[in-house]
């Protein structure tokens, strides 16, 4: 239930029209009623970040298949997680901060929206990375 | 009554090459600031905010983002009363927040913050000081460590910005020390950070010295609107502006009590003026129940 509220949280603070969600456990089409105009997902599906969620995992989550692409929430310097020996096939959890984004002097939480393991990481520790560029990918775990 | 807003201007670090310049294009008024600006400083700013890699030095970056921040104000102002909105400003912010809150004029504050840059910049060259942002739940233990003997002299809460983040300006040749100390006393993440130097801390006590005389001609200024200080977190009056002021570039910043405080005084949506939307989160993660929009181009204005 907690993961349908969730979906169904993002969806409506988002500006998509249309989302749709498919796991192992369920299968949802959300769509709104007020606007006209729906996107054609085919077979991606969006879950765009709310403001409400800005200590959440990341600013887009493009997922194909199992797996979802970690984007970097705003500019800044991208410090990965050193204690989680990020590297191709590291497990993490649902909610471990995957990185910080640096700014002002202060730093941005991106947390992990799924439990999965690292696919691929785009970026070197302590590059700078402008909003919107891919951290790292991590294909979900599926119980 | 109308619904109070807070309006929040963005400090140093979220600079970037390119800065303004589709703003600074299009708009014939903000071009008027920009030429007030170019007068008053011995470079063109307009060449280092479109195209310069300078843009990232302390010695221009304040400037630029002083005048980016004042030029996207000047549209938000004509959708958002200013009488309807209270100020503030992260560390260089503040003197964005002061231009529109005081009847200190553009001129004589483009002239100032270009002060302000350079005397940085310039201190931060002739020493060796760091700065370590540490993360954690239980971030007022750390004040206890800098009483002992051995840190009092030598390391200084330079920014207090959100509930669970701090960072500490310090001399390089401590640092490893420092961290080491700080998690072994709880748990707390520290990350040395990339800056020229440890602003706001007592280290910047000779670039403040030199910049006083120039705050000295403020005093007569008059506070038209609610504008809050990073020096305490409390509103400016005309009694007090010259000291908060003349205190902000050694003094620790408390951003985090600042934007609590707006709270308190009524603000119930927030408009930060960044660059990028990391303002946005860091009022976010202070305050997390309240709306907030962020304004990085004219494209946003036409939103609120």
């Amino acid at each position: 239930m907690d993961k349908l509220d969730r979906i169904a949280n993002v969806f409506i603070n988002s500006s998509v029209d249309e989302l749709k969600y498919k796991d192992s456990e369920l299968e949802i089409v959300l769509k709104r009623k007020s606007r006209q105009s729906l996107i054609n997902t085919n077979d991606i599906s969006v879950m765009q970040e709310t403001e409400d969620q800005s200590k959440s995992s990341c600013e887009t989550l493009k997922k194909d298949k199992n797996d979802v692409i970690i984007k970097a929430n705003t500019s800044g310097i991208c410090e990965l997680n050193e204690k989680l020996g990020l590297k191709r096939g590291v497990k993490v959890n649902e909610g471990v901060i995957l990185c910080n984004i640096e700014v002002m002097k202060n730093f941005i939480d991106v947390m992990s929206p799924i439990n999965g393991t690292v696919k691929q990481i785009f970026v070197n520790n302590s590059s700078v990375v402008s909003e919107g560029d891919k951290i790292l990918s991590l294909e979900e775990t599926i119980n | 009554m109308a619904e109070k807003v807070g309006i929040v201007f963005c400090g140093q670090g979220t600079q970037k090459i390119g800065l303004g310049k589709n703003l600074l294009i299009n708009n014939r008024s903000d071009n008027n600031l920009l030429e007030i600006a170019n007068k008053n400083v011995e470079y063109d700013l307009q060449e280092i905010m479109y195209s310069s890699s300078k843009i990232l030095e302390t010695r221009y970056a304040q400037t630029a983002l002083f005048l980016y921040s004042l030029s996207l104000y000047q549209n938000i102002a004509k959708k958002v009363p200013t009488e309807n909105s209270i100020f503030a400003g992260l560390s260089l912010g503040e003197y964005s927040a002061l231009a529109v809150s005081t009847t200190i004029s553009f001129e004589r504050m483009v002239k100032v913050v270009d002060k302000r840059g350079e005397l940085m910049s310039n201190v931060c060259k002739s020493q060796n000081t760091v700065m370590v942002a540490v993360l954690g739940d239980n971030i007022d233990s750390i004040n206890k460590l800098l009483t002992l003997e051995k840190w009092k002299h030598n390391a200084f809460i330079a920014n207090m910005n959100t509930h669970n983040q701090i960072v500490i300006g310090l001399e390089s040749s401590l640092e490893n020390e420092f961290i080491i100390e700080i998690e072994r006393i709880g748990c707390f993440i520290c990350i040395p950070l990339k800056v020229d130097g440890a602003f706001h801390t007592p280290f910047m006590h000779e670039a403040n010295k030199r910049f006083l005389p120039f705050i000295e001609q403020f005093k007569d200024e008059v506070v038209k609107e609610k504008v809050l200080a990073n020096y305490d977190g409390s509103v400016y009056t005309a009694k007090n502006l010259l000291f908060k002021l003349s205190k902000q570039m050694e003094s620790t910043t408390y951003f985090a009590k600042i934007v609590d405080n707006m709270v308190n005084l009524g603000v119930k949506k927030f408009i930060t003026i960044c660059p990028n939307r990391s303002l946005m989160k860091l009022v976010k993660n202070i305050q997390p129940a309240y709306e907030i929009i962020n304004v990085s181009t004219t494209e946003d204005i036409k939103k609120l």
